[in-house]
């Protein structure tokens, strides 16, 4: 699946996990792990990139339990507008 | 000292952008100007408040006509000296353009949008008019008899958006709410009504100073946050959104607007497309959002009618939240005497 993250340049992140759309004016609230994700995302890193960020920051107890929480977090995101599936032409 | 005379002081659960506009200029470092506040009825609370208005006086309804205006605010000249009248409600407008002329010989300017952009953007013809330019707006049908109302709504989905003239709005199921409210909007602001397809989704609104003289336009957003059962903003929150700003921009453009402008608009949850559902020619009662995140829009705007040279800084901040806060004032009985038996007050002199 090949994402887009061009509407995740107007998202504020702060520390504690709240996220404000600069350009929709749309409130969330996440939490830590949703953060660094989304910081993540942020910078352009592909979905095997936040999954090393994940490892390398938090003590994860299962991979693929962790796999499968960061597409559902993904999915979560397309399902709000925060970011797009790319489509064929 | 500059006399500077506001209009729209009303500030109710449906408040008007007076006391707003008032508050921007008066927090504009170095602001030392007066203010005379002109209302409609004496209880108006922004006149009777002595820290938003130095003087007040009552005029008369825009129902009777530019001439009692004319008389009115010259009367008021006499005795303050007016520089300036910043207009800032809708039903008022036609009279103030009528007699701008007649101000500006007597040395009161003001920077009023054309009689014809005034009627472009009307609630009556604002559909044509952003059709015209490939903005979209919803489903629009202008009622001038309830007889009508039947066939409109038969070729229409319920729920639909029954509008008045000039303010008020209803959101009706039925052909029987739809005619009942259409009556009430008829007998309080007079024919026709507007019946317009209801979008749901988010509300985005954009207030807009643009000067044509310098091509300038400044235009800050906001999406609301908490509404009041009026579907007015209680709570907003500056953002950015391009898309809107784009139709702004395109917007007083096209018609060669000059001066304040606020621009309603719905991000439609269905197409995610945004539609245009109001325009109003005058700053929005939100317009200290606009202060509050860096741009100080009816200062801009006071020093365009003085003829300064504005320098419009397009930035703001977004993330700013604009929240309403209901609060108590006192005044004197003898304030509401005074505007009751003489229609003025002049609270440096009276009390």
């Amino acid at each position: 699946m090949k994402l887009t993250y061009e509407k995740l340049k107007g998202l504020a992140i702060s520390e504690h996990g709240m996220l404000f759309h600069t350009e929709t004016g749309s409130i969330f609230t996440t939490n830590q792990i949703g953060t660094t994700i989304l910081k993540a995302l942020k910078e352009g890193k592909d979905i095997d990139a936040v999954k090393e960020r994940l490892i390398s920051e938090y003590d994860i107890y299962n991979e693929r339990y962790m796999e499968k929480d960061v597409m559902d977090f993904i999915a979560q995101l397309i399902g709000l507008g925060l970011i797009d599936k790319e489509t064929d032409d | 000292m500059i006399n500077i005379a506001v209009t729209g002081l009303n500030a109710t659960d449906s408040p008007a952008p007076g006391v707003p506009v008032i508050k921007c200029l008066k927090e504009h470092p170095g602001f030392r100007e007066r203010i005379i506040g002109l209302a409609y009825d004496a209880l108006e609370p922004g006149i009777l408040n002595r820290d938003v208005v130095d003087a007040a006086y009552l005029i008369p309804y825009p129902s009777s006509g530019k001439n009692a205006l004319l008389e009115r605010i010259l009367y008021i000249h006499n005795k303050e000296k007016l520089n300036t009248i910043i207009p800032c409600l809708d039903s008022e407008l036609m009279n103030f353009i009528h007699i701008q002329d007649e101000l500006f010989s007597r040395g009161i300017k003001l920077i009023l949008p054309e009689e014809a952009h005034l009627k472009a953007i009307s609630k009556v013809n604002f559909a044509k008019t952003l059709a015209d330019i490939e903005i979209k707006s919803p489903e629009t049908c202008i009622i001038t008899d309830l007889k009508e109302i039947q066939s409109v709504v038969a070729k229409m989905p319920f729920p639909l958006l029954i509008k008045g003239r000039f303010y008020d709005a209803y959101k009706v199921y039925n052909i029987n709410e739809a005619l009942s409210y259409s009556q009430i909007l008829i007998d309080k602001w007079g024919c026709p009504v507007i019946i317009q397809e209801f979008i749901d989704g988010e509300e985005l609104n954009a207030t807009v100073l643009n000067d044509m003289r310098t091509e300038m336009t400044a235009i800050v957003c906001m999406k609301k946050l908490l509404m009041t059962d009026k579907g007015k903003g209680w709570a907003c929150v500056s953002i950015r959104n391009p898309e809107l700003i784009k139709i702004a921009e395109k917007l007083t453009s096209a018609i060669r607007w000059q001066g304040p402008l606020e621009i309603e608009a719905i991000k439609s949850s269905k197409d995610g497309e945004l539609y245009i559902i109001e325009i109003n020619p005058r700053f929005p009662a939100w317009i200290y959002l606009a202060k509050a995140s860096g741009l100080n829009l009816p200062y801009l705007y006071l020093q365009m009618i003085l003829g300064k040279h504005i320098d419009i800084n397009a930035e703001y901040k977004t993330g700013v939240v604009f929240t309403n806060f209901t609060t108590n004032i006192i005044s004197d009985i003898k304030a509401i005497e005074g505007l009751l038996t003489t229609g003025e007050i002049d609270y440096e002199k009276s009390i």
